[in-house]
């Protein structure tokens, strides 16, 4: 029988739980910690040796809105760490967003610890060294920065905004707010400094899994990303894709400089320089009122222009998040029986890549059937890390339906972050949260109230103040946290 | 007292022969008029056209004779910007807030030279450009069109006029707002190659391909709001964003046969084969390496579109090419409309090629007769004249072709497929005889890349051009009034036989009506319009001169 309870002392508890036991064999843990809007997850399952720790990803970002980043990843690592004795099995790094790894870097001392004492990293294909691969990430992380050195420049409106939410969790650059970080130094702890070697995998590939894993019962698949060979896939982020942009995203301009100046300013001038005529457009329109043509409007035209300016960065902006969230890493562990998805950021291609039977991506979903190995994973699931914060580009309708039922999705999110109710882009979306939640035990992060010391981070308003209860299986709410134990079958 | 007048007799010659002579008393003491007389008030008759300076390709390509040529373009009065009544150049940065120095191309000083010299450092130069290119491009494709464009809804179609922003800000990209170009400009990456410096700015209005591309979707977005309104609603057609694609890109790449110093250039460098992708330079430089900068090979400019950008990015060729070996599977293995449009452009270039081969196959026949050899890539400058007349009548057939098959598009849905019938469609239209072999050698291009259409029984012309309305099955031949309320009648009462359902409300575009002059000098009046249903997709109709319904088009996946 499912139980929620919410429960003080997380260090005490946390030391208990290392200790294990025969009993602890027959189940696993799933702890999403409440960061904000981020992936902070650490599985835990009992092998003779001991507990086998494994932690996939580790990040928060602020978002569009500011109010992504709750503050409380550092306590959260620090519990972590004590609760694993700086120890891990293995770490799974999905992409490099800074709402995945920026924890890597901003809680630098904290891992430091763990040097030497991690069995594996996972990361996606995209973090190879091979120089095609890391020249196409240079360049992505190029327009990252353009795109928020134009976004700086400019107004600081809602679209300029969302651009410098996207630029910064794709180049962990952030002057201000809590914290620190780069996702640079985060990707060098990763691969440098914890003492082992990433392995990098695409859909297909058959990942090591260390001896103390494979004893506690794992067994594992990589489903995404797509291989390099099918960057189609890498770049369908959306079904709607529109043409009229001239030039695709990967043409940007990797610009680092903040202000370009195209000509000097002895050919600056007013608009008085041009005739009325120039404005003609731009004259009010009043029912029954012939416009007056005889004037210039430069404050339409100026307002109209940099309107129009910012949405073609935001595409480009939009594109360049869809890019690396679709080099994310997915994960299928299987665990005595029991299937986890772990979906990472991964967007429409990505999906499309391992669920469909498709040499080519395609935007007429409708007309496809889901391949019967993509409907076999999706039917079986007992777990289900719900892809991209809840974001709409994530989790395909037909993957929802194809989804069996009693199952329990956790999805780690931070309301009005991204996107708003308005244009139905709020993240999480609020129809597929409900889609989910049909069939399977919805566990929102933004759902529970976070306590650290005198400092408290209130619930969502958009979530539901009870979580739903898990038809097997435990839920357990902590401070900052939130355990899902299940049971071996 | 009077003043005695003194005077002298002149005798004159007589002007005819009743009178002998003339005589004329002139007053000695009157004073000689030192002025002349008044001016008479009688304009001057405008010009037809306006010489202005352009690249020819964009400023990678150097100062050369064959990069800055000078365009004549269809002649207005302007006012500083250039503002004039059918284009308008406003040049707003919003990066930076200002506006900047308007060129005055009426000013003596300026329009006696041509317009501005090619300067990448003044603005003035950058607005005179896109104004140029722009204008010139719309001509064009009114010319191919048979009319003025017009935006159209379906309340009204008004002239379009087209503003300007030729730099909008610090943005790698240029694109369209209804009937607004925005330009933005942006710095080339590290990896940039050829003549763009690393860092440095590069200027999207300076791009000739980029601005023609976009004056084509300006274009296809004021006369063919169904396809728009279908690609942007629902994202459900595929095919629409890559046949508008496609459209613009051709617009862009067979624009370049304009200037006949490049296509000579390219003649003389590739023995008369203008679709090779790379210009040589002689026989020393093929035979020893090249030593200096003048004898490396260097890319066709006729085939690449955007060398500029390519370079600016760090690649060796243009965004986009014109040519890429046939592949039966390319539709299938293409994705996203940039993609297929380029099967779609790989295509008309094949068949232009081909037609091109086949037209000139003679001259050098005749050449080879009169004992001629040709030396490396050397074409002697009568032949090569007459091959580069060729190629420009041929290439400017095709690029008509490809406009006018945008009228015989179906309303709101597009296969790729439907394209090739509307072109056939459309050359057949315009000239029934095909002594050029261009239906023909489209077809064949269309088939070699795995481009078919769903809905035509057979491969031959006469399935794939759209089947003509049996006017037997209709009550009438045509509305009664060419007007949006007399075709929305006429749909009504013939819906059953036009595919419709029996009560299907509809909304009808304003008619569109193209006036061309065919090769055997007979005019052509042909009218347009598009019957949208409530789905979104319906039909286009094409009436003949005498408001006969001649095609009711639909798509092959459409079901109203």
């Amino acid at each position: 029988m499912a139980k929620v309870k919410r429960k003080a002392k997380p260090a005490r508890r946390a030391k208990s739980a290392a200790t294990g036991g025969n009993d602890n064999m027959n189940r696993l843990r799933i702890r999403m910690y409440r960061v904000g809007f981020g992936d902070f997850f650490l599985i835990t399952a009992w092998s003779k040796d001991g507990p086998q720790h494994i932690l996939i990803d580790c990040g928060v970002t602020r978002g569009k809105t500011g109010e992504g980043d709750i503050g409380t990843i550092k306590t959260a690592v620090r519990h972590m760490a004590q609760e694993t004795d700086s120890r891990l099995a293995l770490i799974i790094v999905t992409h490099r967003h800074q709402d995945h790894i920026i924890g890597f870097s901003r809680c630098e001392a904290e891992f430091e610890k763990f040097s030497g004492r991690v069995g594996g990293i996972w990361m996606p294909y995209w973090e190879t060294e091979y120089p095609r691969v890391r020249k196409f990430q240079e360049d992505i992380q190029n327009l990252a920065l353009g795109l928020r050195a134009a976004a700086l420049a400019g107004d600081r409106d809602s679209i300029n905004e969302e651009i410098l939410g996207i630029a910064e969790n794709a180049t962990g650059v952030s002057a201000e707010g809590p914290g620190g970080g780069t996702n640079k130094r985060s990707l060098d702890m990763l691969k440098n400094r914890l003492g082992v070697t990433p392995q990098c995998y695409a859909s297909g590939d058959t990942p090591e899994l260390s001896k103390g894993l494979v004893d506690a019962g794992f067994s594992a698949r990589i489903l995404g990303p797509p291989p390099a060979n099918e960057f189609d896939f890498l770049k369908l982020m959306d079904l709607t894709q529109g043409v009229g942009q001239y030039l695709d995203v990967e043409n940007g301009s990797g610009t680092t400089k903040p202000k370009l100046v195209p000509f000097g300013s002895q050919f600056m001038v007013g608009p008085d320089a041009y005739p009325t005529s120039a404005f003609r457009e731009w004259a009010p329109r009043i029912s029954g009122k012939a416009p007056d043509l005889q004037r210039r409007y430069p404050d339409i035209l100026e307002r109209a222009v940099r309107s129009s300016t910012p949405n073609a960065l935001l595409i480009a902006a939009k594109k360049l998040d869809g890019i690396l969230n679709n080099q994310s890493l997915v994960v299928l562990f299987t665990w005595r029986g029991q299937r986890l998805l772990f979906a990472g950021d991964a967007q429409a291609g990505n999906w499309l890549y391992w669920l469909y039977d498709l040499d080519k991506p395609t935007k007429k979903l409708f007309e496809q059937q889901l391949a019967a190995e993509g409907r076999a994973i999706l039917g079986s699931l007992a777990f289900y890390k719900m892809g991209h914060h809840g974001s709409t580009n994530a989790t395909p309708i037909a993957a929802v339906d194809a989804m069996g039922e009693d199952f329990v999705t956790m999805c780690s999110t931070q309301e009005n972050t991204f996107g708003t109710v308005a244009n139905d882009s709020e993240v999480p979306r609020i129809p597929l949260i409900s889609a989910l939640a049909k069939k399977s035990s919805v566990i929102r992060s933004d759902q529970f109230v976070a306590k650290i010391g005198d400092k408290v981070v209130p619930t969502a308003e958009s979530a539901p103040k009870v979580p739903s209860k898990p038809k097997s299986g435990k839920l357990e709410v902590r401070d900052f946290y939130v355990d899902y134990t299940l049971q071996a079958r | 007292m009077m003043k005695k007048v003194k005077s002298r007799r002149i005798e004159c010659a007589a002007p005819t022969a009743n009178v002998t002579s003339l005589v004329i008393d002139f007053d000695c003491n009157a004073s000689w008029p030192t002025e002349p007389p008044p001016r008479l008030e009688r304009p001057y008759d405008p010009p037809t056209f306006r010489p202005l300076q352009v690249y020819a390709f964009g400023p990678s390509l150097g100062r050369t004779p064959i990069n800055v040529r000078t365009l004549q373009v269809h002649y207005e009065p302007l006012a500083p910007g250039p503002v004039g009544e059918r284009i308008a150049v406003v040049d707003y940065d919003s990066c930076r807030d200002c506006f900047y120095d308007p060129v005055d191309l009426d000013n003596p000083l300026i329009a006696m030279n041509g317009g501005l010299d090619p300067s990448e450092s003044d603005p003035r130069f950058h607005q005179q450009m896109v104004y140029a290119i722009v204008s010139d491009a719309l001509r064009r494709i009114e010319v191919a069109l048979g009319r003025t464009v017009r935006r159209r809804t379906l309340t009204e179609a008004k002239r379009l006029r087209v503003v300007i922003y030729p730099h909008i800000g610090d943005i790698a990209n240029c694109f369209v707002q209804e009937n607004r170009l925005m330009f933005g400009y942006f710095r080339a990456t590290k990896d940039a190659i050829g003549r763009t410096l690393p860092g440095q700015t590069v200027f999207t209005c300076l791009s000739t391909d980029a601005i023609t591309y976009q004056v084509g979707h300006m274009i296809q977005v004021a006369m063919r709001p169904d396809l728009i309104a279908a690609d942007r609603s629902t994202g459900r057609s595929l095919d629409i964003s890559s046949v508008l694609v496609a459209l613009c890109d051709l617009t862009s790449l067979l624009l370049h046969f304009r200037y006949r110093e490049a296509v000579l250039d390219t003649i003389q460098r590739t023995a008369g084969v203008i679709y090779r992708s790379q210009l040589d330079f002689g026989i020393d430089a093929a035979r020893e390496g090249s030593r200096i900068s003048a004898e490396l090979a260097s890319n066709n400019p006729l085939l690449a579109m955007s060398q500029d950008f390519g370079e600016a990015v760090g690649r060796a060729a243009g965004l986009r090419g014109a040519l890429v070996a046939p592949d039966s599977d390319a539709v299938q293995k293409a994705t996203e409309p940039h993609g297929r449009g380029a099967i779609v452009v790989a295509a008309v270039f094949d068949a232009l090629f081909s037609i091109y081969q086949r037209r000139t196959l003679d001259l050098f026949r005749i050449f080879r007769t009169g004992g001629g050899r040709l030396q490396g890539n050397d074409v002697p400058e009568p032949l090569a004249n007459r091959l580069c007349a060729e190629v420009e009548r041929i290439a400017g057939r095709v690029f008509n072709i490809c406009w006018r098959a945008l009228d015989y598009c179906p309303a709101g849905e597009i296969e790729l497929g439907d394209f090739l019938r509307a072109c056939i469609t459309a050359d057949f239209e315009y000239s029934r005889d095909d002594l050029w072999g261009v239906r023909d050698a489209l077809m064949q291009a269309f088939h070699l890349r795995g481009i078919k259409s769903s809905s035509a029984m057979f491969f031959t012309e006469d399935a794939l051009r759209w089947q003509q309305i049996d006017g037997a099955t209709l009550s009438a031949k045509g509305p009664a009034e060419l007007s949006q309320e007399g075709v929305r009648n006429f749909v009504m009462s013939n819906a059953k036989s036009l595919g419709l359902a029996a009560k299907a409300s509809v909304d009808v575009y304003p008619i569109e009506t193209a006036r061309l002059t065919a090769p055997d000098d007979t005019p052509k009046t042909t009218s347009f319009t598009q019957v949208i249903t409530r789905t979104g997709k319906g039909l286009t109709l094409v009436f003949d001169a005498a408001r006969s319904l001649r095609y009711a088009i639909r798509s092959a996946n459409v079901t109203t």
